[in-house]
This record gives structure tokens, C-alpha cells and sequence, in this order.
């Protein structure tokens, strides 16, 4: 990781090794605004106008918004309203709306687009690949994700990956090495304990990971089984067992934070992750997210891989971490798709847009970036790039009613390390409870 | 009254509830003093001293979003509270004057339909009546949250009917006899007596509907319809990157509507019936 | 004739209400109970299936079970702390004596919060392991545990919540309390009675209707508890379904597992089990509630 950090100004093409098929970066860099793609503008007369929804913060609304500016200027005749909130009861309202099929024409998506497609809520875009709709600059694993059944239901916004988020700055302080592209889980036991033993009481090295999906997925890649794929769990009760004694072990040496406090300060809330004041030093995070930490704290913040286990590196390939997606029920499908084609590939629609939801996935719009990103930016690029090297090529396949899986593991993860129940026993449940969430999914 | 070891203990007693209460508001302080420390000191520092004021917050929440201001938020939330205000108050009163004060058939089950209108969680009934309301096309308008409001809310009604029970029904057999009509019974008798149990109504609602953050999000889109709690979202991501200085910020500002209102409309319930009641 | 004409009274105020039940609550309702028959993910048509999903709460839903014990335990501890605490307080701060407006104010700010989302990074800092709350403790040598995320305390510090938001009950019985005529203390005053005989003679009997309202609609929204719940347990119910409390769950069927049908069977289950409550408490009022009016 640390060697990598010299090498930031080549950073961006690396990422482009993600977009095999990408058309080369040549007339990237300018954000001239000569040459919006697909921009016929609307047939004279004719007034469109469209709703947008999306989540976020302010900084992504007022992106966001300006980006729409941008393309009704470009776009006389089509007016699009934006509906946007902090993430809090995004998902009901959505919900809601389509169960009365009023739901915005453009939605922005998390990971359970799937969910979406599998209930026909979302519009095939595939008509109009190549045509209004521009994916050339686009990796083939990201348009893969969004493609089910030969259709394509989202555009991928962002690029992201599940991720190690750490405060290097503790690891200094510790005089404890930095975690390696390389690292195993015996170097990452090692440099827990050791943190938590120099720093201190108050200090550890690391949240307990017991109950984070990505985590789990990556340390069952590196034992050579699969969390789930097509119909069926891809591991056996041992495999949950040996999960959960590596973080018993770490929970008896101290290294991880006990069960209360990580109940309290749960790393999944910015604002509450004692990353950030410099009590733990690891924890599970989508990469992205990393700018939201770092805005918190003065100490330095960085990614690292997943550990490897005995099969090698169980990461998986980076993600789309928001979709932007079509509602079935639009009546204005093509302008949907011009829209769509606008805020991936228009390159002063790039810039304004910046990183607020991920790496770009198009690869001109990651080279126009690079000239101005900030120092966190480029900790964020570089470890999408090394996840893209390193992962193996696997089509990561989700477990399936994801909520419900995410539920079940969050709560025997409490059992155990609250002492409510004993590995051996809290397993015995979990298996028990995946098998009834793997009937369920298959009756749906 | 004024002896020495009164006012001793007179002095003690408002050094208690002082104190008690300032111990209580402990969290609210946290919040004030979150609102002026800068962005990194928020979460880190324990004390509630900032090493340095910053007001930044405030200038970042009211005027950081684009095309709108905070302010257009107060004074959605502003219109649409006070439109409930009086909305509850009279249909309210004017149904617990039914079934506090006269006879008619069904009374009962009416008054047990009311009751089991509050005790079916809302969450299942939000679907449909969104379904509902979308067809008559009030999505996106303030009416869904306002229409039910004229409707008489179960929690208020029953409030005022125990309140009309404690007025001695004497006072209507006078009334009667004077050759009062329902009416005339309901306007100069029964709501002078209920005054206090009508403004609590009033600040209730105007607090409740003020605070209601859900049914403002399902039926609210446009950001110029935005009230406050859905403004105070909109710096927060919680997957994501969250603009916790302006929600604080936010925060303080939007307790001082309800904080005034309260301030202000205690004063007439603890006038009580005595001086206000008794003149009809 | 006058008895019609005092129908049509009777029904003429209770109009708004009758429109607005009629239009607005009963289709929704009806609906609910419906889709209590259906399996429906919102966002596809609901699927009949009889009773199905009232026969899954009652054999294939152990977190149900955790939930409804969670919930009964919330409201058992919470209603009387809250009542207690708030008709103290009702009774101390009805006192004529100075700074009052203020003082009331101030015991009311902490319901001003409501559902405020600060409430969850504000409750932390009492409640964590080293909040306020057990730094206060500490002093008596009480080392406090995790009030927040501890599964045993966790919902502890969910009653403290809502006692803690007593204020709008204080509000009810300090108007209560104002409704009773000062001239019965004045009479009682003449007639030589001291505070205990004024308390038990004339303000308990005369606050009987109050108390009442307050632990009816009490009980009836903490059986629907859902908001501090949610913002403390950051959703979740957690540690280990420990704050699971009955709506919540609802919620997280209906709308995160988009089990809607499921949702709405449990949301039934619950109305009767809060009617069947909230019809003891009327059962039983006509003993200790006094009215004025005379009618029980």
C-alpha cells in the first residue's frame, strides 16, 4: 500500500485495467463542453418533464443539482425535478411510491437493484445500448452487476469496494507496520494485538468484523469456499466455526472492541465509529465512504485489502456502489436514457459530479478527474485499482433476501460475543436459520 | 409569609428543581455547544467547551443548500403546523362535545371505533392510504398531512372528553333552562371551561405535527414543499457522508419554534378555569 | 321529538369525524386487514393466502416471541415511571411560586426532542459506558455498565428515554390540575383540612378523569413504541433483538424484508391485543373514575 502511494500519478490507469474494453483515454482531460453525447435535443414543442430521486448529503444534492442544471441547458424541453433526502426512510418512501406506481422516472439504486429487477420495478435500458446510451467507457464487470437475464436495469455511478478502512496514524503511533497487499490473518491478529497492547486501555486494534457480510464473503473466498452461489450456500458449519474463533481469540487477547462499546459506536455510523477519534484502528467499510470518516478526524485515514487466507485472496471485484436506474413505469423512457447517458459520460457533468458517489465508472471521466483530486481521492483510487488486480476474477454472487442475511449474521454475531450462547450452539442456529432463508428465497 | 426559615427553604427548593432540571437538559447543552465546535471536534472532544466558536454550522445549514433556504423549510412547517393547530382544535372539540355531552344511538361504538383508530400501528395503513391519496392526486401537496387533521385526532378527543366530564353537568341544566341551544351551550359554556385542555391540543399538535418525519417524507417531494425534519435530513447520509455540524445547528434552530410556543401558551393553562370559566 | 333533535345534535358534531373516518381511515383500514391474508413485497400485486401468515406468527416466528416479551417489559416499566414521575412534577410545579414558567419549560424541553435525530447521538453520550450518567454514578463507587448496548440494559436506557420525555403528560395533568375550582380548596381551607386530607379529598378524586386519559393513551402508545426505539437501536432492535420492541419489528418485516402481509397480521395481533387492554382499563374505570358530569 505505502509503495503504491509514490506511484499516484499513474494511479488512474491503473483503475483503467478495470475497464478492459475502455476505448483508451486519448481525448480525455478537457472538459470542453464540445461534445455532449447522444444530445439531440427534444422535438420542438414537446415539453418533458421528469422526476429524480436520489440520497445523500449536501454536497452530493447540490452536485447533483448542478449536473441537472447543466443538462436542461443542453436539453431545452426537458425539465428534471429533483427528489432527493438524506438516507433515512429513502427506501420506504421508494417503496411506497411504487406499490402506488407513482415512483420517480430515474432512481438512484444501492446494492439491492436485484430485488428490484426480480419484482420487474425497474426498465430495461438495453434497447438503448449504444444507441442514446453510451457504455463503451464502461469495465464489463460493472455492466455485468446491473445485467440480469440479458437486460440491463442500471448504470452503474459509482465504483466501490468492500474495504479495511484504517487510521494509519494509530498504526504509527504503535510503531506497528502497515497492513500489505499481502497480509494474512495471522499478521492481521498480530498487528491487532499489538496495537491494542501499546496504546493502551481504551485502545483497540480492530471492530469486531464477526458480523460484516463483506468481511465473511472475502475470509470464505480465502479458505476456498463461497459464500452463495446459484441456489445455494457454498460453505459448511466448520467454516462459520473457524469465522468465529479467529475473532474469539482476538476478543480474549483484548485486540477487538468488546460487544457493549461496538454496540454503542457502531463502525457502520460515521458518526459514531471510534475510528475516527483514534480508539480502533481497523475497521469494515465500503471504500467510499472513507471521505466521510476523514472529514471527522485529523488523523491520516487509508484502505487495505481483506487479509489472505490459505486460498489466497478471497477479495472480491470492485462493485457498483450506486446504480442509476429507470422506473418501469416511466412514460418517457427515451429521455430517461439520454439522461442517464448524460450524468456517466458528459465530461463537465464528470467534474461537477466529482467522486460524491464512488470512483466514476467511465474511464475518460476518471482521467478528466484526476488533474484535481484531493489526497483522499487518490487513497480511494489506488485501492480500487489493487482490488481490481488482486481479486479474482469471480462474478461475486449476493446472498439472496441480503436484509435478512445481514440480520441473521449481525445477531449471531451478539450471541457469541456477548456470551449468550457458545459458538458451537450460535453456528448450529445460524446454519439452521440460512437454510430456512434459502427455501424462502427459492419459493419466491 | 415571609420567614426566615421559609425562605431558607424556599431558596433550596428552587436550587433543586434548578438544578434537577439543568442535570436533565445535560443532552441539550451537548447540542448547543456540538453546533458551534468545529466539524473534527464533534465527535472527539469530550468537553462541551469549544476550543474555538464557529458559527460556520449555522451559515452552512441555513444558507448551504443550493436553490433553496432553510428558512423556506420553517416556514413550511410553520403554515402546516398552524393549519393543524386549527384544524385539530375544532374538529376535536367538537366531537368530544358529542360524546362527552349528548346522547345518541351508537355513541359508544363510535367512541371505541375512534380509540381503535390509534391502536393499529400506522405503518400498515401507510401504504394504502398513500394509494388512496395519490389516485385523488394530493401527492406531493401539504392536504394529505393537513385533511386528516380536520378530522379530529382519537388522542385529542378523548383528552377533551375527560376534560367536558369534569365540568358538573349542572352548569348545562342551567344553560337549558335558559333557553340555550346545543350551540350556544357548546361555544359559551363548554370550550371557555376546557380552555386549558384545548390549548395543551393546540401545543401538542402544533409539536407533533411540527416533529413528524415520516409521513412528511412519503408525501412530500418537492424540496419548496420541504418542511424542517425533512430539511434536517438532507445533510445527513447515513450511509454515507453526514454534515453533522448543520444538523446540530438545525437541530438547536428548529426547537425554538416549539420552545416559543410553549413558553407562551403555558402561561394560559395555568390560568386555569377559575378566572377564565364561570362567566356564560 | 326533542330526543331526535338531540341525535341530530350529537351527530352534527361528531360529522368532521364521521367524514374523515368514513373517507380517510376506513378503506385504509380495511385494506390492512386484507393484505393480513396476503403475502405482498409492495412491489408487486398481494397473493391471497388465507392464514398463513397469523399460523407463521404463532409456530415459525421465535423473534416474534422475543419481541412481544421486549414489548410487554417496556410498557410495564415505562407507563408507571412515566405517570409517577410526571404527576409529581404536575404537583410541584402547580405550586404558585416564582421562575414556574421557566422552570415548566425546562422539564419540558427534553420532549421538545421528540424524534429529533439528534436524540441518538445526544442518548449516547449519557448512557455510553463512560456517558454522563455513570461518571454520576461513579462518585458512589458504582462502576455502571453499557446502558445502551449492553443486551441485558439495553432497554433500560429505552424506559429512561421515555421517562425522561414525561413532559407532555406533566403538561396533561398540570391542566388537570387547573381545572379544579380553586374555591373547593378555599372551602376545604375554611373547613380546617390540611394538604393530605386537600390531596385525597379534592385533587385526586377531581384528577381521576386525567389520570385515567393519561394511563389509557399511555399504555396505547407504548404498546406502538416505534421512533426511540428505532433512533436509539440505529434501526436494528439490538444488541440481540434486546430493544426489538413490537412496532419496530413490524417496521423491519414491512419495510426492509418487504413481508407487508406479514406485517399487517402482526400489526392486527397487536390492535387486539391493546383493545383487549385498553377495554380492561374502561372495565375497570367505573370504580375509581370519578366525573363530574355524573354519567359513568
Amino acid at each position: 500500500m505505502l509503495n503504491r502511494k509514490a506511484i499516484t500519478a499513474s494511479m488512474l490507469s491503473a483503475v483503467l485495467l478495470l475497464s478492459a474494453c475502455s476505448k483508451g483515454n486519448n481525448d480525455a482531460g478537457t472538459d470542453s463542453a464540445s461534445q455532449p453525447a447522444g444530445n439531440a435535443s427534444a422535438p420542438a414543442g414537446k415539453k418533458v418533464e421528469l422526476r429524480m430521486s436520489w440520497w445523500g448529503s449536501d454536497e452530493r444534492h447540490e452536485r447533483t443539482q448542478k449536473a441537472i442544471e447543466l443538462f436542461e441547458q443542453k436539453n431545452p424541453g426537458i425539465t428534471i425535478t429533483g427528489e432527493y433526502s438524506g438516507f433515512d426512510g429513502y427506501m420506504d418512501k421508494l417503496n411506497t411510491q411504487i406499490a402506488a406506481g407513482n415512483a420517480p422516472d430515474l432512481i438512484q439504486m444501492g446494492g439491492n437493484i436485484k430485488e428490484y429487477v426480480d419484482k420487474n420495478a425497474l426498465l430495461d435500458l438495453k434497447p438503448y445500448v449504444g444507441g442514446i446510451l453510451n457504455l463503451d467507457d464502461f469495465n464489463e464487470g460493472l455492466v455485468k452487476s446491473a445485467t440480469f437475464n440479458d437486460k440491463l436495469y442500471g448504470v452503474t455511478l459509482g465504483v466501490s469496494s468492500s474495504s479495511l478502512l484504517y487510521n494509519a496514524s494509530m498504526f504509527e503511533k504503535a510503531g506497528v507496520a502497515l497492513p500489505t497487499d499481502q497480509w494474512t490473518y495471522e499478521d492481521f491478529k498480530s498487528s491487532a494485538i499489538e496495537i491494542a497492547a501499546k496504546l493502551g486501555k481504551g485502545h483497540y486494534g480492530s471492530y469486531d468484523l464477526s458480523s460484516d457480510v463483506a468481511t465473511l464473503a472475502s475470509y470464505l473466498g480465502g479458505v476456498g469456499k463461497e459464500l452463495y452461489r446459484d441456489g445455494d450456500r457454498r460453505f459448511e458449519k466448520q467454516d462459520i466455526v473457524g469465522w468465529f474463533a479467529i475473532w474469539d481469540e482476538l476478543r480474549k487477547a483484548g485486540a477487538i472492541v468488546p460487544a457493549d462499546v461496538q454496540v454503542a459506536n457502531p463502525p457502520t455510523a460515521v458518526d459514531k465509529s471510534l475510528l475516527v477519534n483514534g480508539q480502533v484502528a481497523i475497521q469494515g467499510a465500503s471504500a467510499s465512504q472513507i471521505f466521510g470518516f476523514q472529514e471527522l478526524t485529523q488523523d491520516r485515514l487509508a484502505l487495505a485489502l481483506f487479509p489472505n487466507g490459505p486460498a489466497g485472496s478471497g477479495m472480491v471485484q470492485p462493485i457498483s456502489g450506486q446504480y442509476l436506474t429507470a422506473y418501469e413505469g416511466t412514460e418517457h423512457p427515451e429521455e430517461v436514457a439520454k439522461f442517464i447517458n448524460f450524468f456517466v459520460n458528459d465530461p463537465e457533468a464528470g467534474v461537477i459530479l466529482g467522486s460524491t458517489r464512488g470512483v466514476p465508472p467511465s474511464g475518460k471521466i476518471r482521467d478528466t478527474l484526476a488533474a484535481q483530486s484531493t489526497p483522499v481521492d487518490k487513497v480511494l483510487y489506488d485501492y480500487i485499482s489493487l482490488v481490481s488486480d488482486t481479486a479474482p476474477p469471480v462474478v461475486y454472487q449476493q446472498f439472496p433476501l441480503d436484509n435478512e442475511f445481514t440480520k441473521l449474521l449481525q445477531v449471531t454475531s451478539e450471541k457469541i460475543a456477548f456470551k449468550a450462547k457458545s459458538i458451537d450452539s450460535a453456528v448450529d442456529e445460524f446454519m439452521t436459520e440460512v437454510d430456512k432463508l434459502l427455501l424462502k428465497a427459492k419459493a419466491q | 409569609m415571609v420567614i426566615n426559615g421559609k425562605m431558607f427553604r424556599s431558596v433550596v427548593f428552587h436550587a433543586l428543581v434548578l438544578g434537577c432540571g439543568l442535570i436533565m437538559l445535560y443532552p441539550v447543552f451537548w447540542l448547543l455547544s456540538s453546533s458551534v465546535k468545529p466539524t473534527t471536534e464533534i465527535f472527539t472532544s469530550k468537553s462541551l467547551w469549544p476550543t474555538e466558536f464557529t458559527f460556520q454550522h449555522y451559515s452552512k445549514g441555513w444558507f448551504g443548500l443550493r436553490n433553496i433556504q432553510f428558512g423556506r423549510f420553517f416556514l413550511n412547517s410553520i403554515y402546516l403546523c398552524l393549519v393543524a393547530v386549527i384544524g385539530t382544535v375544532i374538529s376535536s372539540s367538537m366531537a368530544a362535545f358529542a360524546f362527552a355531552r349528548i346522547q345518541f344511538p351508537l355513541r359508544n361504538l363510535f367512541f371505541a371505533l375512534m380509540l381503535g383508530t390509534i391502536m393499529l400501528p400506522g405503518h400498515v395503513t401507510l401504504i394504502p392510504q398513500y394509494i388512496m391519496f395519490h389516485k385523488i392526486g394530493w401527492v406531493d401537496t401539504f392536504l394529505p398531512l393537513i385533511a386528516p387533521k380536520f378530522v379530529g385526532d382519537a388522542f385529542f378527543v378523548f383528552l377533551i372528553v375527560q376534560f367536558i366530564r369534569g365540568i358538573p353537568k349542572e352548569l348545562d341544566e342551567s344553560a337549558k333552562i335558559d333557553g340555550c341551544g346545543w350551540f350556544t351551550l357548546f361555544f359559551r359554556i363548554i370550550l371557555p371551561l376546557s380552555f386549558p385542555a384545548l390549548i395543551t391540543a393546540a401545543i401538542f399538535t402544533f409539536m407533533g405535527t411540527w416533529d413528524d418525519f415520516f409521513g412528511q417524507l412519503i408525501y412530500l417531494s418537492d424540496i419548496k414543499k420541504f418542511t424542517v425534519p425533512l430539511g434536517l435530513r438532507l445533510f445527513l447520509d447515513s450511509s454515507g457522508s453526514s454534515n453533522w455540524g448543520a444538523v446540530f445547528a438545525m437541530s438547536v434552530l428548529s426547537i425554538l419554534p416549539s420552545l416559543i410556543i410553549f413558553f407562551l401558551g403555558q402561561k394560559y393553562f395555568t390560568q386555569g378555569i377559575a378566572t377564565t370559566g364561570l362567566k356564560g | 321529538m326533542q330526543k331526535y333533535k338531540t341525535y341530530a345534535a350529537g351527530y352534527l358534531f361528531l360529522l368532521p369525524w364521521l367524514i374523515g373516518f368514513v373517507f380517510l381511515y376506513l378503506s385504509p383500514i380495511i385494506a390492512s386487514l386484507y393484505l393480513s391474508f396476503t403475502k405482498y413485497d409492495l412491489l408487486t400485486a398481494p397473493k391471497w393466502i388465507g392464514l398463513d401468515n397469523y399460523k407463521a406468527m404463532f409456530t415459525d416466528d421465535y423473534r416474534l416471541g422475543d419481541s412481544i416479551k421486549v414489548t410487554f417489559k417496556y410498557v410495564l416499566l415505562s407507563v408507571p415511571f412515566r405517570l409517577a414521575f410526571a404527576l409529581g412534577l404536575a404537583m410541584l410545579l402547580n405550586q404558585g411560586m416564582k421562575f414556574l414558567g421557566l422552570y415548566r419549560t425546562i422539564y419540558y424541553i427534553p420532549s421538545l426532542l421528540g424524534g429529533s435525530v439528534a436524540i441518538s447521538v445526544l442518548w449516547k453520550q449519557v448512557f455510553d459506558k463512560e456517558g454522563i450518567f455513570n461518571q454520576a454514578i461513579g462518585f458512589f463507587g458504582i462502576e455502571g455498565p453499557n446502558w445502551i448496548a449492553d443486551p441485558r440494559y439495553a432497554i433500560y436506557s429505552l424506559i429512561g428515554l421515555s421517562v425522561w420525555q414525561f413532559g407532555s403528560v406533566m403538561i396533561i395533568f398540570l391542566a388537570g390540575l387547573k381545572q379544579i375550582p380553586q374555591e373547593l380548596y378555599e372551602a376545604a381551607t375554611v373547613d380546617g383540612a390540611g394538604i393530605f386530607r386537600k390531596f385525597a379529598r379534592i385533587t385526586m378524586p377531581l384528577l381521576t378523569p386525567v389520570i385515567f386519559f393519561n394511563l389509557t393513551i399511555t399504555l396505547i402508545q407504548s404498546f406502538q413504541t416505534f421512533t426511540k426505539a428505532f433512533i436509539i437501536s440505529g434501526g436494528s432492535g439490538g444488541p440481540i433483538n434486546s430493544t426489538l420492541l413490537y412496532s419496530l419489528y413490524l417496521y423491519i418485516k414491512g419495510f426492509t424484508f418487504l413481508d407487508m402481509g406479514y406485517a399487517s397480521a402482526m400489526a392486527w395481533l397487536l390492535l387486539i391485543i391493546v383493545a383487549a387492554v385498553t377495554g380492561v382499563m374502561f372495565l375497570t374505570s367505573r370504580y375509581w373514575v370519578y366525573y363530574s358530569d355524573g354519567r359513568d
